[in-house]
């Protein structure tokens, strides 16, 4: 398959990944190094590589940041490395690894300050970095998302996985086995390990057949990325490059890891250098791919490596094995030259000539999962390792996961797993010990993909970010895409020597998923453009958008912000008579012989003295005693109330109505539901109102003494009610959702008699704005209390409990300084919402502002703010700054239009 | 996204979902009530003598889902909202958009709607879909969703993305 890699025109095999067709094609630089811009190669063969992060461009579609070890190969990939200024061969930014002693870890905490950081920061970060976003590319298709249960879900088609999977599903169970790489056998497909006489490919492919048989389902090239509560585990099942992988959601009884374990590199001088990789990677790729990794290869290994080099070596490579850990030779010098490794020296004078060198420092079982769900490590000195403590009941870690590393061992603890009991700890001959050595003139490796080295763990130790999250945070250890994956340990290993402790004194840092990277694609699935937060629709959107409405989201819902002209439909509503859509607005049906004492509890106000028929505004709050909603409360019977909440806020209102029945009061005698999808609300308001509903004719009484303000009536399926939001009277007329647009036509043809305008949300806010009546969350923050506003009376005089009484009473509450709202009267243009109220010449605010308009009423500017004891302040002057500017305003009363309300009854 | 244009929804009685083995579709099963209170004598009121809960098996023209722990949504019935001594009465005709879904891959449909186990029982039909809460029932041969109207258009577009790359 060709492709190319920086330009150059190079060949692949079907089944190879972008990683070992590289290697084939004996790419030995693939990247540059975050911070030094030092050439890269590959370490690793899957999930564990840290340097071989690439851009792919396929058929037009660029997608930055592919692992080459874990992306396969598509004919036609044009492949690109990053952090480079020009190829990953050549780099004229490498230089600044010459200059590598004034940026180690944690720099720009010390230079690049003067005279600031944000000079330096854009060219900083132009530098370092990884893949590029293509800015032509608007488009990403959507990761479908679908959700499985099971009794039992597997991780892991290794050895331990295949063996617990069969088991258990041939135990009756349902069975869930999942593997990250398309082909089952896991470890002994690397290793090239027979068993029972077969390949391992063969013996993999018998289990699944026969674990397919016994009716257990397998999702190949599926990696479990996160464990959660109560069994739930988020899988990436890949799909074709570049599609994002698809997302399974699968909830499970219980869980076995089989998750294996990662190669741990040797730290040495110069371990970073292109052609050091892990012996596990050198076997993979050979026995994977085909692919040697080199010619002339120097095994280091802290374990038996002489399987390995038997297995180099019948490929055609000359091999030497050193022994590496305590008590050996360390190497002393790696040899590169002209962009090739030469060889290395030991500590014991011996030089030995190779272009490759496979190092292993040993085996850090994956806990990733374990540990997401919260479950602890212990440490264990034979393997030098953490290992998952059997703490976590409903998952089970078994194999070299849970370090149990001979093949035999981790399938008899795999069925001893499948039947659900916890396999006994198996005592390991203890590894040879391989950790960094300090004091070293030369830098030596630890993070490869942040360039973090042995010297900067100990900077990071002199500076006192010695705890291993300041170890993380202070040096950037482990933060890179690959997680830590082999970064981590060694660098445990090296504050434990800084701090004379051992390893497990340090501990890790916290496990959260993603334990591999996901697309964002994957997580959001169809939950994207329109589909993100859709507003709900109202059923009269047909005819707002026949009458020429431009449609805005408010509050959730999507709602006509204006018909003709907003001026116009505010005079409108003063002069003559308007019909606004106010369907959103709350009904949440509230019953039963506790109802009443219910609404008390509930609401600021005295609510239960309520007669039937009669309405009444009041407040709702947090326990913290602050404005959560506020709203009308009808009483439709002696037995039901209607609590019309705010329209954006009719969910949350329901649930608190919920929790606090759950609480306080008996469950059999007092309901709650939510009706308000099943009303359409048409308000008419003005002072033509009232003429208008008589030529109606709904067959109600309309006099003040029949139908007074706050009044509601019942009648034919209808629901009326007398309330205002614009200071004018103002009736709420709901019907039931299909009748809406009947009606809306009829009061539109009806009201062109009385100069009926339609009137949208934008109209209201300056209408409701001119009387000072306010947006719960706008004139209103987490600080406000009713008295606040005014409405003090409940407070001093509501004797029964209710919902954040007693918070109205501490000392910060009863501040006279508090945020009070206010108007503010100012000249020219409207102020700045938000603007910030000052004494004037003064910095300190005081207050800002909430709202603000032009009131097409007054023929000037109005707005509301909330001032630091403002109510105690009428008449002071201000200054409103924003922006740099600064205006001047006076506080006044808050109710600018018709102050007696006297206009409610017109 | 305040600013966002957003297009007039389709007109959601004629919607109608055509897939390899799935076929979604809405339907007015007539009138619908929320009860909440002492289900016993509401389902006494309206001559039924259970109420189903998932996956339950409801036939018919009428019959009562459960949707928590004292509350149902008959269907077939229309009743006054109010309080009726011993429950409380919410009229529901309107307040949601039905969804039959039919066929052989119904089940598969499911399993990219929402965490809804096929074998498990639930007292409640009550689920939650991608955010969109619902009331979920077998119905003879179909199954059958309530989504709260509102969002019945937005609903109906994530049953189209969900689902679209269906096969049998």
């Amino acid at each position: 398959m060709n492709f190319t890699f920086d330009g150059m025109d190079l060949t692949g095999r079907p089944g190879d990944t972008i990683a070992a067709a590289l290697l084939r094609a004996q790419m030995r630089i693939v990247n540059r190094s975050f911070k030094y811009h030092r050439p890269r190669g590959l370490w690793g063969a899957w999930v564990e590589e840290p340097n071989a992060i690439l851009d792919v461009t396929l058929n037009g579609v660029r997608t930055p940041n592919c692992r080459a070890t874990t992306t396969p190969l598509a004919a036609g990939m044009a492949i690109e490395s990053v952090n480079t200024a020009l190829t990953a061969r050549r780099d004229p930014l490498a230089v600044l690894d010459r200059f590598a002693r004034f940026i180690p870890a944690a720099f720009y905490y010390k230079t690049f300050l003067w005279p600031s950081w944000h000079l330096f920061e854009p060219t900083i970060r132009k530098m370092a970095g990884l893949g590029r976003m293509d800015g032509t590319q608007d488009f990403v298709p959507a990761a479908p998302q679908r959700h499985e249960t099971a009794e039992l879900l597997v991780i892991g088609a290794g050895p331990a996985g295949l063996e617990a999977a069969l088991a258990a599903a041939r135990a009756g169970l349902d069975v869930v086995l999942v593997d990250d790489r398309d082909t089952p056998g896991g470890s002994l497909i690397d290793r090239a390990e027979h068993l029972e006489g077969q390949s391992p490919a063969d013996w993999a492919a018998a289990m699944i057949s026969a674990f397919r048989a016994a009716g257990g389902r397998y999702l190949p090239a599926t990696t479990a990325f996160g464990a959660y509560d109560h069994g739930l585990f988020l899988l990436a099942q890949r799909r074709d490059h570049p599609a994002a992988p698809a997302l399974i959601r699968l909830r499970a009884d219980r869980a076995i890891l089989a998750t294996g374990a990662i190669e741990r590199p040797l730290t040495f001088v110069d371990n970073d250098r292109p052609g050091i990789l892990s012996l596990h990677a050198g076997q993979a790729y050979l026995n994977r791919h085909g692919v040697l990794a080199g010619q002339r290869i120097a095994i280091l290994s802290t374990g038996d490596a002489q399987t390995a080099a038997t297995q180099f070596r019948a490929a055609g490579a000359a091999v030497e094995v050193i022994e590496a850990g305590e008590g050996r030779a360390e190497v002393e010098a790696v040899h590169w030259f002209a962009r090739h490794l030469r060889g290395l020296t030991l500590t014991d004078g011996r030089r030995i000539d190779c272009d490759t060198i496979l190092a292993s420092g040993g085996w850090t079982p994956a806990v990733h999962l374990h540990c997401q769900t919260g479950g602890k490590l212990d440490w264990r000195e034979d393997i030098q390792a953490f290992v998952p403590r059997a703490d976590r009941p409903q998952i089970l870690t078994i194999g070299a996961a849970a370090g149990t590393f001979a093949t035999d061992d981790a399938r008899s603890d795999a069925l001893i797993a499948a039947r659900g009991d916890r396999p006994a700890l198996r005592a390991q001959d203890p590894v040879r010990k391989a950790w960094p050595q300090l004091g070293q003139s030369r830098r030596a490796w630890v993070d490869f993909q942040n360039d973090v080295t042995v010297k900067d763990v100990e900077l990071a130790g002199r500076e006192n970010m010695r705890a291993v999250e300041h170890l993380k945070r202070y040096t950037t250890l482990g933060m890179a895409n690959d997680q830590g994956k082999i970064s981590n340990m060694p660098g445990l290993a090296t504050m434990a020597a800084i701090r004379q402790v051992p390893i497990p004194e340090i501990g890790t840092t916290t496990f959260r998923p993603p334990f591999d990277p996901v697309s964002l694609a994957t997580l959001a699935g169809p939950k994207r453009e329109a589909l993100f937060a859709p507003p709900k629709r109202l059923v009269l959107e047909p005819l707002h958008r026949a009458a020429g409405a431009l449609m805005r989201e408010y509050g959730g819902w999507l709602r006509p912000a204006v018909y003709t002209d907003v001026e116009a439909e505010v005079s409108a509503a003063r002069d003559h008579v308007t019909l606004f859509d106010g369907s959103p607005l709350g009904k949440i049906d509230v019953y039963g012989p506790d109802a009443a004492r219910f609404m008390d509890f509930i609401y600021y106000n005295t609510m239960g003295n309520l007669k039937p028929g009669r309405a009444r505004y009041g407040f709702l709050l947090t326990e913290g005693g602050i404005v959560f909603d506020d709203g009308i409360l009808f009483r439709l019977s002696e037995y039901h109330f209607s609590v019309s909440c705010s329209s954006s806020h009719v969910d949350q209102v329901a649930n608190l109505l919920d929790l606090w029945r759950q609480d306080q009061f008996d469950p059999d005698r007092v309901f709650i539901q939510d009706a308000t999808p099943h009303w359409a609300t048409l308000t008419l308001a003005g002072p033509k109102a009232r003429a208008l509903m008589a030529r109606l004719d709904f067959g109600i009484p309309l006099d003040d003494a029949a139908m007074p303000h706050l009044s509601v009536v019942q009648k034919d399926g209808m629901r009326i009610a007398r309330v205002s939001f614009t200071g004018d009277c103002s009736y709420e007329i709901s019907v039931p959702a299909r009748a809406a647009a009947a009606l809306w036509q009829r009061i539109v043809t009806t009201g062109r008699d009385f100069g009926l305008a339609l009137q949208g949300v934008e109209a209201l806010a300056i209408l409701r704005m001119e009387k000072g009546l306010i947006f719960v969350g706008k004139d209103t923050d987490g600080t406000t209390m009713p008295h606040d506003l005014g409405f003090a009376a409940p407070r001093e005089k509501k004797q029964v409990e209710f919902v954040g009484k007693r918070s109205l009473f501490t000392e910060t509450a009863s501040r006279p300084d508090r945020l009070q709202l206010v108007g503010l009267a100012c000249q020219g243009a409207p102020l700045p919402v938000g603007g910030h109220a000052t004494a004037p010449g003064q910095p300190a605010s005081q207050g800002y502002v909430t709202s603000a308009a032009h009131s097409p009423t007054l023929g000037k500017p109005i707005a509301l703010a909330l001032i630091a004891g403002g109510l105690g302040r009428m008449g002071e002057e201000v200054e409103v700054y924003h922006l740099g500017q600064r205006r001047r305003a006076t506080i006044c009363p808050g109710c600018f239009v018709d102050p007696e309300w006297e206009r409610l009854n017109a | 996204m305040l600013d966002r244009d957003w297009p007039a929804p389709a007109d959601l009685s004629a919607f109608r979902l055509d897939l390899p083995g799935l076929t979604v579709m809405t339907i007015d099963p007539g009138a619908m009530t929320l009860v909440t209170g002492q289900l016993d004598a509401a389902l006494s009121h309206f001559g039924l003598d259970q109420t189903h809960g998932w996956p339950g098996t409801a036939s018919g023209p009428s019959y009562a889902i459960r949707t928590g722990i004292d509350r149902a949504l008959v269907v077939g019935h229309d009743l006054a909202g109010g309080w009726h001594g011993a429950f409380g009465a919410t009229e529901a005709s309107d307040a949601l958009t039905t969804f039959v879904l039919q066929g052989p891959a119904m089940s598969a449909a499911l399993l990219r709607l929402g965490e809804i186990s096929l074998t498990r029982p639930s007292a409640s039909a009550t689920f939650l879909f991608a955010g969109y809460r619902g009331v979920l029932y077998r119905h003879e041969d179909a199954l059958r969703l309530h989504v709260s109207r509102p969002l019945a258009p937005a609903f109906a577009g994530h049953l189209e993305a969900v689902l679209a790359d269906m096969t049998a």
